[in-house]
């Protein structure tokens, strides 16, 4: 838990590229818009240690998309009833596509489902450019002040003087200067 | 992963895939160890904890396996020997499984199918008795249990059916009038012979017949001389002819003492016999009372069990039918805020369903290991979607020998292509031990059958309804009661009963909707048996009340009509030489007062004469003296 918080603060005021922190957002969307977890999702967990993107900031906005895919599902099951059943020229491909090995396990076949990944994929470049405008504005106007603010928070004082905190910024030390000499 | 190639970007090419490769490398030999490690010691094992684990978690009893064996690349699972335990009786096993083998069809499990080829099972072996080494103890108290009399079959002990039949209370003597009669009658007799005897002893016939005599003798000597004697003497004659009357009826009273106390002690004995009789009507009123309850028996032995299957048939068939309709149930709210969507089919090229047992194989025993009890049996087209498959599910049971007089053919098929569901089965079996095991269902304490039965009839449901006819038929001729029977035990005597006098057993049970109908002749062969056991009883009670009764008041009313009869004839003994001493003398007596009273009158006729002569001559003389006179 404590180690999810200071992800959540990490993340947002990390130093990491903006590009890769967009990246993470837009490859998050992609995870989160779908709903349950079928091997789309362990294939793009995969992807997650494969392509560089910050990891956090994926998993933030899975969660973030996941919150949201509630309330769209019923949009996305229009996207994918479209195109799964409304658009009969398609039927082929669905067919032969569901006749692929492992393909149906993805459960493509769901309308919500398909719904979603179709969304992610339309929404995973422009999340990437949204993403990266913000991260470029809160660097340049926010993020000073709202350390400040943060840090004249109570509880980040009482946690940033406990001796937990200290032992992990001792070993988040050590851990960085293995990582730089290897 | 990953993380390495992050790093491979930050660091120089070629020093980069050095270290890559040689990661890369340890990495695989570790995953590769791993993996071997697993599958050749530990995945086995850990399908075959799981499966005892969860098996017997579900079934509630121990489930073990041996030898299990998965081949990944062939698709082939097998094992030597699958068991499953009597829940109840862990001593034995309920179902055992000899060499197992099955054949996955990997590429359709890669299309999220689960299409099983083939499952051959041989060595099956249903309701055996093998002893699991394991659970020595648990078969130890399960053995006590059994041992341990159930509370039904304590009901049915004869001596709590008499206490219901109130038989003690009908066949108890003591509580019946009549014998307080007899008691009362035989003190009543013994009052009228003292009182006889009493009066006999008042009386003073031989005082006045003596008297009699002497006035007699006195009267014979004292003859009249003279006209005034002749008075004294007729007046002595009227007393003794008044003491004759006197002695008369003295002898007359005491005849007549004789008799009213016989009649008396006659009049006692019908009074019993009048309370003996009201006693028997009182007796096979109660007896015919029994008759009255036979109904409840036929309820509590039946009724309730019938009841307790029906009950259990309907919980049985709501829960069928709430999940059926849970289908097209509405959405719950957590359906409605987490919307799933819809799964659109899309036609399979060799389609097949998710779930496919296309063949199952079975042969083993039924009961003991024997050539006899050896069966065949093949499941085809086991599958989760039959639409799709467009096959019905069929099954066929059947035993190895097939002969006359012992076989089995059980052949069923589920058809779940249109709307309406049909499952139809078949049965057609001969020569089934008839043991126990079937009558512990309905927990009735019936362990005293062996013999066999037969079975034929079909079950065919439809969507919700469905009908059941069977028959049951049994050959009465070699029915045998075992060393569990138990002549004390009422149901044991009933059923018993049934199975000697009957060889057809009929039942048909039938759902129309929410109309759950049971029909068969059990009830009615049990009705009938009860029927006979009654009236038997009754004649039995009736013969022994009667021999009892007919015993004890029979031999009371002879022996009381004795001591009359023989006081009577006593009586007459001793008071007869009395009485014909006393009539003797009373008619000697009698005759020489008829022959005095003769002698009286014709002395009075001849001095009547006498005097009419003399006084015709003194008329004359007085005429002549007259007319002498008047001349």
């Amino acid at each position: 838990m404590l180690r999810l918080i200071f992800k959540v603060i990490k993340v947002i005021q990390s130093n990491d590229s903006p590009k890769r922190l967009a990246w993470g957002f837009a490859y998050g969307g992609l995870l989160g818009l779908v709903p349950g977890f079928t091997i789309y999702h362990i294939v793009l967990f995969i992807g997650v240690y494969l392509f560089s993107v910050n990891i956090g900031m994926t998993l933030l906005s899975y969660a973030f998309f996941k919150v949201v895919t509630v309330f769209i599902s019923r949009y996305t099951h229009i996207i994918g009833y479209k195109l799964l059943v409304d658009y009969v020229g398609l039927k082929a491909f669905w067919t032969s596509l569901y006749n692929v090995p492992i393909i149906p396990w993805t459960k493509f076949n769901n309308t919500v489902v398909l719904g979603g990944i179709i969304l992610s994929f339309c929404l995973f470049i422009p999340n990437y450019f949204i993403m990266m405008q913000l991260i470029k504005l809160y660097r340049k106007n926010m993020r000073d002040k709202l350390k400040e603010k943060i840090d004249k928070f109570k509880v980040v004082k009482i946690l940033k003087g406990s001796k937990l905190v200290k032992l992990y910024g001792s070993y988040a030390k050590v851990r960085d200067t293995i990582k730089f000499r290897k | 992963m990953g993380h390495m190639l992050r790093l491979g970007t930050q660091l120089n090419l070629g020093n980069n895939m050095k270290i890559f490769n040689k990661k890369i490398l340890v990495l695989f030999i570790i995953v590769a160890i791993i993996a071997v490690i697993f599958r050749l010691f530990l995945l086995d094992w850990i399908i075959e904890t799981g499966f005892e684990i969860a098996s017997g978690k579900i079934l509630k009893t121990k489930v073990s396996i041996d030898g299990l064996h998965l081949g990944l690349t062939d698709g082939r699972l097998t094992f030597n020997r699958l068991m499953v335990l009597d829940k109840k009786n862990k001593s034995r096993s309920l179902v055992s499984l000899g060499e197992t083998e099955t054949k996955i069809n990997l590429k359709a499990l890669l299309r999220s199918q689960l299409d099983i080829e083939l499952i051959k099972i041989s060595g099956v072996e249903v309701g055996g008795e093998f002893i699991y080494k394991d659970n020595q103890e648990a078969n130890e108290e399960a053995m006590k249990k059994n041992k341990k009399p159930s509370q039904l079959a304590s009901y049915y002990e004869m001596d709590k059916i008499s206490d219901r039949l109130n038989i003690a209370e009908i066949t108890n003597l003591d509580s019946l009038a009549t014998f307080k009669r007899i008691s009362e009658a035989s003190t009543n007799i013994d009052r009228v012979s003292a009182e006889l005897l009493r009066g006999m002893g008042n009386s003073d016939l031989d005082d006045r017949v003596n008297q009699l005599s002497k006035d007699w003798s006195l009267l014979q000597k004292n003859q009249p001389k003279s006209v005034t004697d002749y008075a004294d003497y007729l007046k002595q004659l009227d007393e003794v002819k008044k003491q004759l009357d006197l002695v008369n009826d003295k002898i007359n009273e005491r005849k007549n003492l004789v008799q009213n106390s016989y009649d008396k002690g006659t009049q006692e004995i019908i009074a019993i016999k009048k309370q003996s009789d009201t006693d028997i009507k009182t007796i096979n009123n109660k007896i015919d009372l029994i008759s009255s309850k036979q109904n409840n028996f036929v309820s509590e032995i039946i009724g309730d069990r019938y009841m307790a299957y029906i009950d259990k048939a309907k919980f049985v068939f709501d829960i069928i039918k709430k999940l059926k309709n849970k289908k097209s149930d509405k959405p719950s709210w957590k359906e409605k805020i987490f919307f799933k969507g819809t799964d659109i089919p899309f036609q399979i090229r060799d389609q097949k369903p998710k779930v496919l047992i296309e063949k199952i194989l079975l042969s083993g025993w039924w009961g003991k290991k024997d050539s006899s009890n050896e069966f065949l049996a093949v499941i085809s087209e086991l599958t989760s979607d039959q639409r799709v498959r467009n096959k019905t599910t069929k099954l066929r049971i059947k035993s190895k020998e097939y002969s006359s007089i012992k076989r089995t053919d059980i052949f069923a098929e589920m058809d779940n292509r249109k709307d309406t569901d049909i499952i139809s089965v078949n049965i057609n079996s001969l020569g089934n031990p008839l043991n126990r095991s079937y009558w512990d269902l309905a927990q009735i304490p019936f362990e005293i059958i062996s013999g066999n039965f037969g079975v034929s009839g079909n079950i065919k449901m439809v969507g919700n309804d469905f009908t059941t006819v069977l028959q049951v038929n049994t050959d009465k001729t070699k029915f045998k009661k075992d060393e569990n029977y138990n002549n004390g035990n009422f149901l044991h005597l009933m059923l018993a009963s049934v199975f000697e006098h009957n060889d057809k057993f009929q039942l048909t049970v039938s759902m129309r909707g929410d109309v759950f109908a049971i029909d068969s002749n059990i009830d009615e062969l049990l009705g009938k048996e009860y029927s006979a056991f009654i009236e038997n009883k009754k004649k039995e009670i009736k013969e022994q009340f009667q021999k009892e009764f007919d015993k004890q008041v029979r031999l009371q009313t002879a022996s009381l009509t004795d001591q009359m009869n023989s006081a009577k004839k006593n009586l007459e003994q001793q008071f007869s030489e009395e009485n014909k001493k006393a009539e003797a003398e009373l008619n000697k007596i009698s005759k020489e007062l008829q022959k005095v009273e003769q002698a009286i009158k014709a002395e009075e006729n001849k001095i009547n004469k006498q005097i009419q002569s003399e006084n015709n001559k003194i008329q004359d003389s007085i005429n002549q003296g007259l007319k002498s006179l008047f001349k």
